[in-house]
């Protein structure tokens, strides 16, 4: 058992959070709904789902950055003490960055193309904390990119000049160049080569160890998953499939949803002849099934699933799931 | 081409690559003293595909692999070597023959989402390569010949895809619809370059057993060209695994897997992610990436990456030598540690 002075502090608690995107005469849709959970210090959680499954939206949300049509309709985000949904514009700039910073998806490409990389890095940590003493702006830069394992002189040189990898290793100093404690990585290694990816994986790791970050890895490969979460959460269609930690999801999960999911995964380690295939397609946002959102799809389906949602059961108390089977049993 | 008339022998490979080498010239920088220099892009490649044989291509970036495909497409011209085709020779091709090479040899792409025009419907996507090759003029057998690619691509029923467009569908539908295109044309060969990169997981799996089921109903060879081993260890029949230009280790899916020759093999499958946090292992993680195919490293290519690497590499060309029993299904690997006896290679 583990000792109660050794788990570390919750850093985030978001609770019942639901998220609408709304459109001028059309019902809204709703990208997230009812999700909740917890970050500690020093944690790594996975966010697994496949495209469209509100992912984005959810850690989008955290950092108060929804698109113009997002609506947060209800729930809170408590971080260290506050409810990020009721700062105000001023305060929420205060934590964007300096205490939540984002790793976005695609990165390689948001890099600014005529602007030196170094450049860039200055630019995200003088948009937040004033400094004026060039030289300490310019050792900082040199530092960050040492953090991430690219020579400091190279902060002269382009974002062409640099290979895939080495681009995304910018932006991961960028993303900590205010020393936040949460760093939010979505889909990261997605679009790198196998290489590569492992390379960009035990950076972060080795970061996480030594900066004591909380990371969300934010990814529909559930091998990156297992190699580095502590904890899972799998979304489906905007809701809370299951929610526990890494062991139990891989080895016992309950919901449907996970169980296809890993049937899904090629895994090297037990080749085995065909791979399990999840028939049809996630649902859309606008247009949601009035039961289970995974009833569609779900091989265990029966008649309670196509008119009731399930609520979502703590079969432990680290362990929920959102499935009338587990409530049945 | 008339292969139509001449019977192949069971055994005899499908498609067979002899020493093929493929060089991009590079422009002179310099206007004095400056020599013409090569992109090595394929560099003294040599393998062959079996009848319903599922040879997967396993490399990263830059390694060679995409213009491996294109020269057996027969959209580039190979500098040097050959590619047989049920014991045709492309070098021997003209324009009209290299049209019939590309009806029985197809391509799949990796992107879905960017190869399919937006602006036609799917019934027209699948019945263009019909009207190219100048196939069935009659609109009849035209619609007969493209619903049944769409139904042997998974969409079923065909006629509620035929005049849908492209956005109204998902992103392992388009897929399918990419695998329509390339079968309308009924070929023997399939090159899927990334087919399932692309895609979620769950909807992956479906991709790939279709390709399976295309493999066992119409005996269809297919080359699988990806980074990630792990996406083809449920269906290759045999792994290749190529780096700068070279096929380093090749053998059968199994045997490649449980018993990996090449360092460079080793480190690939160690960085595949197992999806079980109970099996956390050492993950062999090479540092750099792929030097640029122009200036290649001395002795064997690999040597500045290996970590097993001694005196010997940076002078020796190792060639890819079978190791093991003769007997059964070749298995070979380019490495000195691997092959002692290997001599340069002149």
């Amino acid at each position: 058992m583990i000792n109660d002075t050794n788990i570390p502090s919750t850093l985030m608690e978001v609770n019942h959070l639901s998220i609408d995107y709304v459109t001028p005469g059309r019902p809204p849709a709703h990208a997230v709904e009812d999700v909740t959970l917890t970050l500690r210090e020093g944690e790594v959680l996975g966010l697994v789902g496949e495209s469209g499954c509100g992912k984005t939206t959810l850690m989008l949300s955290l950092m108060r950055l929804l698109p113009a049509a997002g609506r947060i309709v209800g729930g809170e985000v408590n971080f260290m003490g506050t409810d990020l949904l009721n700062l105000s514009e001023t305060d929420i700039a205060d934590v964007r960055w300096k205490r939540i910073s984002m790793i976005f998806q695609g990165a390689m490409n948001a890099l600014n193309p005529v602007r030196t990389v170094g450049d860039q890095i200055s630019e995200a940590i003088t948009q937040h904390i004033p400094m004026n003493d060039k030289t300490a702006l310019d050792n900082r830069v040199g530092e960050l990119l040492d953090l991430v394992g690219i020579a400091p002189h190279r902060k002269v040189e382009y974002p062409h000049q640099y290979s895939g990898g080495m681009r995304q290793r910018a932006m991961i100093a960028m993303a900590l160049a205010c020393t936040p404690q949460v760093v939010i990585a979505d889909e990261p290694t997605t679009a790198l080569d196998v290489m590569i990816q492992a390379q960009i994986l035990e950076l972060l790791q080795t970061l996480q160890q030594k900066l004591g970050l909380a990371i969300i890895l934010v990814t529909h490969d559930l091998g990156l998953v297992a190699e580095m979460c502590d904890s899972v959460l799998v979304m489906y269609g905007g809701v809370t499939a299951e929610y526990s930690d890494v062991d139990t999801i891989f080895n016992e999960p309950k919901h449907p949803y996970t169980q296809e999911l890993l049937k899904a995964f090629p895994d090297l380690s037990n080749p085995r002849e065909t791979l399990a295939s999840i028939p049809g397609y996630p649902p859309r946002l606008d247009a949601l099934p009035p039961g289970c959102r995974f009833a569609p799809r779900c091989p265990a389906v029966f008649d309670r699933c196509h008119v009731e949602q399930p609520d979502i059961h703590a079969v432990t108390p680290t362990h929920y799931t959102s499935c009338h089977l587990v409530e049945n049993s | 081409m008339s292969k139509a008339t001449m019977q192949p022998e069971p055994d005899s490979p499908i498609l067979e690559v002899t020493d093929l080498r493929k060089l991009f010239p590079v422009k002179k920088v310099r206007l004095f003293g400056a020599k013409d220099r090569f992109v090595h892009a394929v560099d003294g490649v040599s393998f062959q595909v079996g009848h319903g044989e599922v040879l997967a291509l396993v490399g990263e970036s830059g390694c060679g692999k995409s213009t491996l495909a294109l020269t057996l497409m027969g959209l580039e011209k190979p500098t040097s070597g050959d590619i047989l085709f049920e014991g045709d020779s492309l070098a021997s091709q003209n324009s009209r023959g290299l049209k019939t090479w590309r009806r029985h040899i197809q391509m799949v792409f990796q992107d879905p989402y960017e190869s399919l025009n937006p602006l036609m419907t799917i019934g027209d996507i699948v019945a263009e390569p019909l009207v190219v090759h100048g196939i069935a003029p009659n609109r009849e057998e035209r619609e007969a010949r493209v619903i049944r690619a769409l139904e042997d691509s998974g969409l079923k029923p065909a006629t509620e895809y035929l005049h849908r467009l492209p956005h109204e569908l998902s992103g392992g539908q388009r897929q399918r619809v990419v695998i329509a295109g390339a079968l309308v044309l009924e070929p023997t060969v399939l090159l899927a370059d990334e087919p399932v990169s692309m895609l979620d997981v769950s909807i992956r799996a479906e991709i790939l057993n279709l390709l399976a089921d295309l493999r066992q109903k119409r005996g269809i060879s297919i080359l699988f060209i990806t980074h990630d081993m792990g996406t083809i260890a449920h269906f290759a029949d045999r792994i290749a695994v190529m780096y700068l230009g070279r096929i380093v280790e090749i053998g059968q899916t199994l045997e490649v897997l449980s018993n990996p020759q090449h360092p460079y093999t080793k480190a690939l499958l160690s960085v595949v992610p197992v999806p079980n946090p109970r099996l956390r292992r050492e993950r062999i993680i090479l540092q750099g990436e792929t030097p640029n195919p122009i200036d290649l490293p001395s002795g064997c290519r690999f040597h500045p990456r290996c970590p097993v690497a001694f005196e010997q590499c940076p002078v020796v060309d190792p060639r890819l030598l079978s190791i093991g029993d003769q007997d059964e299904i070749p298995h070979a690997a380019a490495c000195l540690l691997v092959n002692a006896e290997s001599q340069p290679v002149p």
